[in-house]
């Protein structure tokens, strides 16, 4: 089932989420319908919060970013093609390396795309579909959305790492974001109360 | 030989200080080479979208130390305001808000009347409205500074003033109170 991704603005983007345990209610289902709802808006990385839900959960799948057969290889995006993977109460213990750009996006803020600055490598343990633990380490374009979807479940958004007056400058098209005056390809719901438009 | 020796120590006097002044001019000019020949190798790989992942912060930190460098060197010289006003956006790239505060002040401070001046008052009043900590009497200084300039647009001016009157809300509540029609450019 395509879930609503709820729009910027929504308290709950905001919130810092909670652990879950084993018996958490239909968590296979939820898992498969963030999937269903990632792929159906296009994205590479869903958090649960970004679909109402404050809970320490985000699935990814990097392999859009994989190369094209004529590209030149980009060391940022190796290992990216299998990198598809649900992580359950995850915890980044480290952040390495320098910062570097890239412009990220999000489900939650359509139509908005700015480079940010993040570390190259993170090392992260999580709990999988399945329950089963895991440390590891990952960079370039995997450790990217790793970041930015645990940023999520911590109550950041992507915009919160621009300057002040890049934000201020968008301040506009976020306020349309929150209030719906805005076009979107796929299902959302906005806390200024509009009904979501869908082109 | 009393006339001779005085002669010669003031010679002396006279080629040291030209010599100061020489040294003077070709470090600052050094100074200056080396900032605009980093400023040009990190706009190269800017204008390539895959090289540009290569402008990591520490590339980033070595600019602001070029900068300050010349802004120490040289505090009164006009080229000093745009090493400190570089300062100020680069510390704000790098989400970096004490430091992009602490320049964008003394930028101020030391040279009111910047060229680009209202590019700060709108950047330094952003910065103390939307980092946290935030202070609500500085977001006005920097505000009212900007509603004095006749040469900012009126729909601008008019933006300012409403935020200004809902300073109570943080930048999220006010874009949830549904004002922003009223606010920024909405580029």
């Amino acid at each position: 089932m395509i879930l609503p991704i709820v729009a910027y603005g929504d308290p709950v983007l905001k919130k810092e989420a909670e652990e879950i345990d084993q018996n958490y209610p239909e968590l296979q289902k939820l898992i498969a319908d963030m999937f269903e709802t990632m792929y159906h808006a296009k994205g590479v990385g869903l958090a649960a919060p970004q679909i109402g839900k404050s809970i320490r959960l985000f699935i990814v799948d990097g392999s859009p970013f994989a190369d094209e057969e004529d590209d030149e290889p980009d060391p940022k995006a190796e290992g990216i093609e299998n990198f598809k993977k649900v992580f359950i109460n995850p915890i980044i213990e480290e952040e390495n390396g320098t910062k570097w750009a890239f412009q990220e996006g999000c489900l939650s803020i359509p139509g908005i795309r700015e480079n940010v600055q993040r570390k190259e490598q993170v090392l992260i343990t999580y709990y999988d579909e399945n329950w089963d633990f895991h440390e590891e380490t990952y960079s370039g374009y995997a450790a990217r959305i790793i970041q930015h979807e645990y940023d999520h479940i911590e109550g950041v958004l992507f915009t919160d790492h621009l300057s002040p007056l890049k934000k201020k400058l968008l301040i506009k098209k976020l306020g349309n974001i929150t209030h719906g005056a805005i076009q979107v390809d796929y299902k959302m719901s906005f806390p200024g109360g509009k009904k979501p438009r869908m082109i | 030989m009393k006339t001779l020796f005085l002669f010669t120590v003031l010679f002396s006097f006279f080629l040291l200080s030209c010599s100061d002044s020489a040294t003077h001019q070709t470090d600052k000019e050094n100074l200056k080479e080396r900032i605009t020949t980093y400023e040009d190798s990190l706009a190269k790989l800017q204008n390539d979208p895959k090289k540009a992942v290569q402008i990591t912060s520490l590339a980033q930190i070595e600019l602001i130390n070029r900068l300050l460098a010349y802004s120490r060197a040289f505090p009164k010289d006009t080229f000093s305001a745009d090493c400190l006003f570089k300062t100020h956006m680069i510390y704000e790239h790098l989400r970096a808000p004490r430091e992009a505060r602490a320049y964008g002040d003394t930028l101020l401070s030391r040279f009111p009347q910047f060229k680009n001046r209202l590019l700060v008052y709108e950047s330094l009043g952003s910065s103390y409205d939307i980092n946290e900590p935030r202070d609500t009497a500085m977001v006005r200084k920097y505000y009212d500074l900007l509603l004095k300039e006749p040469k900012v647009p009126a729909q601008k001016k008019k933006d300012i003033k409403a935020r200004l009157a809902n300073l109570d809300l943080t930048f999220e509540e006010y874009i949830l109170k549904g004002n922003t029609g009223l606010i920024g450019q909405g580029n």
